[in-house]
């Protein structure tokens, strides 16, 4: 430095006077900066060789395998991504494949919607030609079947005898192709006891089955089979084949007990035709629905005109109804047998003894007169064969017959077991003579009226095999216990409307350890050639035999095989078929009627439940849940009983009565319904399961106890019962308060606050505004948001809405809602985002009945979102109402402040809280619907307005490079609703359909005057009544 | 008990005699000093079990869900309000 400073050229600069004068020191202590033995510690050279580079190393490793250590990893097995990606599979994207539904007898194309190879959700196959893309709540709900944990999943012996195992299908088939064959031997009977087979395959096997072992027979019956409709159609026409009937052509239609839009027939296309006749965008031409019942049903629900009456006096009033029309009003001049029958009776003497309102029977007289040969009377399934012709006789005199059947429907292919022919196969069974007996897919020990003594014949049958989804009651008292495919594993085809065949294929493979029923006869029937079991030995069948039976009588050009794979695509096979055949009455008919009339104080009438069926959905907790569309009442069946009835019997809701029909009882708890006939009690079959599984076992009361032996395939309707008032009380839990009816304080509030909004036909005629004449201005001193892009709206329309519930169903399904069960729905914590409200107005003994769909109204205004105080809910440009379910606390703020009360919140992790988390089993994770987030407790939840498939759309548009269009989402409310009452779409699209609903003289929002302005438009229901004035 | 009357004209010593620091400090730190009474082990036992009640409820309502409070649709708030506006009132007497 000193150099620097005396040898250098510029200034030298110097910091202190120590530097200035003792340079040398200074640059020495430099060098020894650190004090003497500060460092010995810290010598580089004598730490280990690590460098950083390994240490980073080792640091990241340890870190690895610490995380690796305390995650509880296991290999799965099945996280292995495609390889090789399948063909048609792509992750994320749904496939949709044809097939069929087996959840009753009307055999309905479905469209599965798949993804990543497992079914979520089925929809209605709109290339089929009964039900034209709809599926009714049991077919939508009926998914949840596959996935219950309580299938079988592999052969059980021995639930007969109390020691169940496994065993193999090797040794079952062993086993059973050798008593098979010993049967034969011995000619001993083998009975299989099936529902009515509608495929033309499986009859095939069956065919084959019997010819293979001879001593076979085959019993067929069915819990709702309409056998009185199909009987009286035979007495008066000679022919099985009932016609399927025009509703949409009819401009009257009388319903005699008879619920043809709730639970009779092939109701999907039922809705779809007779709301086409009651379509207001279309035609203000509206038909007239009248009905007289002793049960108040969904369509009695939905009358222009209801009269109550016991179903027993109904063969009495169709009769007086006859003379009225010949005798008085002379129609048609009739001699004979006819003219004998029905001159002893009168309508006017009828409607005095059983206080009918005159005026509306003078309406129905004069409507049934003025649109002869556009009229429908349908009688109801329950009523007896002799209803069933004097209606048919009817409708002949009315010349109604083009009505019915341009298109046939088809006898079932299989005839029905008589009550005789079971009676003596149980004989043959308890006298040893029956060495096999065969539950093909049947459960009769539940299903057989009691007085048959189905049970007691079983235990003397040597071995007895059900072929079954799940253990039931029939399967306890077997032998073997086959598990066999649910519907979406199997192959299949169905026969049951002339021209048409539906195709069944498998969307998944087989879950467990299954295998097809009819792959188990075949199986057997293959016994001795010692070919293997494969899983395709069905599908070779069915392939086989459409090549050699069906294909050969289509008569087309293309070979067998592109037939049978765009078959397959399509999911049914439509073909021409001769016209109609021309039927001609029977007058002979006539002569076997016994007109017998109401015989003591009650009468008990079995109809169908809505969503259990037979019982076969027991186990199903989305279609226990789903309330009773009139009653509202969940998770049970009940003897519903009118006001004065119970009056009578001094016996108030939820209390219990004895009901006795002849020597058969039983304990059903009391609902009260107004509406129902005086004297009627109204019991709901296919509850009350004792051996169901989890969910099913014990739910509601076993009705099918009271039915007489003639209940099996004759009338449903049975006079001379006795009532009794027994001791405690039973709680059916409503979704809807009942009081309302007598609370002068809640009466009629529907329409006080203009939630309900109605009219006439004859008052909408006169004036299209009358409705709007009503309506508020209505301003705000908040600024209004606009929307000019694309704005999502829906539109309900209540002249077609008939409160089915499908909506319910298909909501549930696509928005993975858990099931919370009895006691949740009983303290008011339903999850449903759709509901079905009903409200009653008028008198107690006959009300008018309203449905509303009621869901989360996406208001403009939402009252919600404004008290949300952690932003969980929010609007969207393009007029959602969002949920954010990561920021909701659980305040309820926004339930507290939201007028339509359509807000669910979990109370529990319902998944986890019901039925002992049996929602949380494996393989029920597999059901959900991954576009939608599974909620936990803690967490509001609401419609969404399918923001996924919204969102799904969006996508597709963005991939095609265009905007997305209001018409190209379909809510999941909207594509099950069977009357197509649902519109969704853009409103600031001025030629979208819901633009045309939004701006209709009808169209009014609910509870319009807290100015949420919601996004859910109703078009008030017109009732077509002769009056201007609702009554 | 002395009869004597007190003189309220004199403002009275805080502290009675003249006791020595050591004398006060073992006063003061008796509690801390001596094995708890009787009377303070009942005191406690009856504050930790209402302590604990409120550790269980938490849990339990943390643990299970809202739906233990009793509240449904469309009586969201029950319990949580009535609750709420206990606390908040004698919050607010403790401020008068």
């Amino acid at each position: 430095m000193a150099e620097t400073r005396n040898g250098g050229e510029g200034p030298s600069y110097w910091k202190s006077l120590r530097e200035l004068h003792d340079a040398g020191s200074l640059s020495e202590s430099k060098a020894n900066e650190f004090m003497a033995g500060v460092t010995d510690d810290f010598d580089l050279h004598r730490l280990p060789g690590m460098s950083r580079k390994r240490f980073m190393a080792l640091l990241s490793a340890s870190a690895a395998f610490a995380a690796a250590g305390c995650t509880n990893y296991r290999d799965r097995g099945e996280i292995v991504p495609y390889n090789r990606k399948p063909e048609e599979t792509t992750p994320g994207i749904a496939n949709h494949y044809a097939s069929t539904c087996n959840g009753c007898s009307q055999a309905c194309g479905i469209l599965v919607n798949s993804r990543e190879g497992r079914p979520i959700k089925i929809d209605g196959n709109p290339d089929h030609p009964v039900n034209r893309g709809k599926i009714c709540a049991k077919g939508q709900a009926g998914i949840l079947d596959l996935y219950d944990p309580y299938r079988l999943r592999r052969p059980v012996y021995g639930p007969r005898s109390g020691k169940i195992g496994d065993l193999s299908w090797e040794s079952v088939d062993e086993v059973l192709t050798e008593h098979l064959q010993e049967c034969t031997r011995a000619s001993r009977e083998v009975a299989i006891i099936s529902h009515t087979v509608q495929s033309p395959s499986t009859q095939a096997v069956l065919k084959a089955f019997q010819e293979k072992y001879p001593t076979t027979r085959i019993y067929t019956y069915d819990l709702f089979s309409g056998e009185t409709r199909r009987e009286a159609w035979g007495r008066c026409y000679g022919t099985g084949h009932l016609p399927v009937i025009q509703w949409d052509r009819a401009r009257v239609v009388l319903a005699l007990e008879a619920d043809f839009l709730g639970t009779e027939g092939q109701t999907l296309e039922s809705i779809r035709t007779f709301v086409r006749g009651r379509d207001i965008m279309e035609s203000p031409e509206f038909i007239r629905l009248y009905a007289i019942e002793g049960d108040m049903s969904l369509t009695g629900a939905n009358a222009d005109y209801r009269i109550p009456l016991r179903p027993d006096a109904q063969l009495q009033f169709v009769l007086s109804l006859l003379h009225e029309l010949i005798v008085v009003r002379q129609v048609k001049a009739v001699s004979g047998p006819a003219e004998a029958l029905v001159s002893r009776f009168s309508l006017g003497g009828f409607a005095a003894n059983h206080k009918l309102p005159r005026e509306v029977l003078s309406h129905l007289v004069d409507d049934l007169m003025a649109k002869r040969g556009r009229s429908i009377v349908y009688a109801g399934d329950s009523l007896s064969a002799d209803v069933h012709v004097a209606t048919n006789y009817l409708n002949e005199v009315l010349d109604n017959r083009a009505l019915f059947g341009a298109e046939q429907c088809l006898a079932p292919m299989t005839t029905l077991t008589k009550s005789e022919e079971f009676d003596e196969l149980f004989r043959r069974m308890k006298g040893g003579d029956v060495g096999l007996v065969i539950h093909y897919d049947t459960n009769p020990a539940y299903h057989l009226p009691a007085a048959f003594g189905y049970e007691e014949a079983l235990r003397s049958v040597p071995m007895s095999v059900s072929l079954v989804q799940n253990e039931d009651e029939s399967a306890a008292l077997s032998t073997y216990v086959l598990p066999i495919h649910h519907p979406l594993e199997s192959w299949g085809d169905f026969h049951v409307r002339s021209g048409v065949h539906s195709l069944q294929q498998p969307v998944i493979a087989p879950l467990y350890d299954t295998r097809q029923k009819e792959a188990i006869l075949l199986q057997w029937i293959n016994a001795g050639t010692e070919t293997p079991y494969q899983e395709t030995l069905f599908h070779e069948f069915l392939k086989r035999f459409w090549e050699s039976e069906i294909y050969p009588g289509l008569h087309l050009r293309v070979d067998f095989k592109t037939f049978w794979y765009s078959a397959l695509h399509d999911g049914v096979v439509r073909y021409q078929t001769g016209t109609g055949r021309d039927y001609r009455f029977l007058e002979i008919a006539l002569d076997s009627i016994a007109p017998v009339g109401p015989e003591g104080s009650y009468v008990v009438l079995f109809t169908q439940s809505h969503f259990m069926g037979d019982g076969r959905f027991a186990n199903n907790g989305w279609l226990q849940e789903i309330p009773h569309p009139v009653s509202k009442i969940v998770w049970d069946n009940y003897a519903a009983l009118s006001p004065t009835t119970a009056g009578t019997l001094g016996v108030a809701g939820n209390d219990r009565v004895q009901v006795q029909i002849g020597d058969a009882g039983q304990t059903l708890p009391v609902w009260i319904q107004p509406g129902l006939a005086d004297g009627v009690v109204s019991v709901a079959l296919g509850y009350g399961r004792w051996n169901a599984g989890p969910v099913g076992t014990g739910i509601g009361t076993n009705a099918i106890l009271l039915l007489p032996r003639s209940g099996l395939l004759g009338s449903r309707v049975y006079s001379n019962a006795a009532l009794q008032k027994t001791e405690g009380r039973y709680k059916l839990v409503s979704t809807q308060e009942h009081h309302s009816m007598d609370d002068t304080f809640v009466k009629d509030l529907h329409t006080k606050r203009g939630i309900i909004r109605e009219g006439t036909l004859l008052q909408y005629m006169k004036d299209n505004r009358f409705l709007q004449h009503e309506s508020h201005e209505l301003f705000s001193i908040s600024k209004e948001v606009t929307y000019p892009g694309l704005k999502w709206a829906m539109a309900i329309d209540m002249n077609k809405c008939i409160g089915c519930n499908a909506c319910v169903a298909g909501c549930n399904v696509e928005n993975n809602i858990p099931v919370v069960g009895k006691e949740e729905v009983g303290t008011g914590r339903e999850m449903h985002w759709i509901r079905l409200d009903r409200y009653y107005s008028g008198a107690s003994e006959n009300p008018t009945v309203s449905h509303q769909p009621m869901l989360c109204q996406h208001c403009d205004n939402a009252p919600c979102e404004n008290v949300c105080p952690v932003v969980a809910t929010t609007h969207s440009p393009d007029g959602l109402n969002q949920m954010t379910y990561n920021r909701c606390v659980g305040t309820k703020y926004c339930s507290n402040n939201c007028p339509y009360k359509v807000r669910r919140f979990n109370f529990y992790n319902f998944r986890d809280h019901f039925a002992e988390a049996y929602y949380e089993q494996e393989p029920l994770s597999l059901l959900h619907n991954p576009e939608v987030t599974v909620r936990s407790r803690g967490v509001m939840e609401k419609c969404s307005f399918c923001v996924q498939r919204i969102m799904e759309a969006r996508q597709q548009a963005t991939e095609q490079g265009r905007e997305i269009r209001g018409s190209d989402v379909k809510t999941a409310c909207q594509e099950a609703c069977p009357a197509q009452a649902i519109v969704f779409g853009d409103m600031n699209d001025p030629v979208s359909d819901i633009s045309r609903y939004r701006g209709h003289d009808l169209g009014y929002s609910v509870i319009e005057e807290v100015n949420a302005r919601p996004n859910v438009t109703y078009i008030a229901k017109l009732r077509n009544t002769h009056s201007e004035k609702l009554t | 008990m002395s009869t004597a009357a007190v003189d309220y004209t004199r403002e009275a010593p805080v502290v009675e005699g003249r006791p020595t620091a050591s004398a006060i400090d073992a006063v003061i730190a008796a509690p801390l000093d001596e094995f708890p009474s009787r009377t303070w082990w009942i005191a406690f036992a009856v504050t930790s079990t209402m302590l604990g009640i409120g550790v269980f409820c938490i849990v339990v309502t943390v643990g299970w869900g809202l739906g233990v409070w009793g509240v449904n649709q469309p009586v969201a708030w029950g319990f949580d309000i009535v609750n709420f506006v206990f606390w908040v009132g004698i919050g607010h007497a403790g401020t008068l």
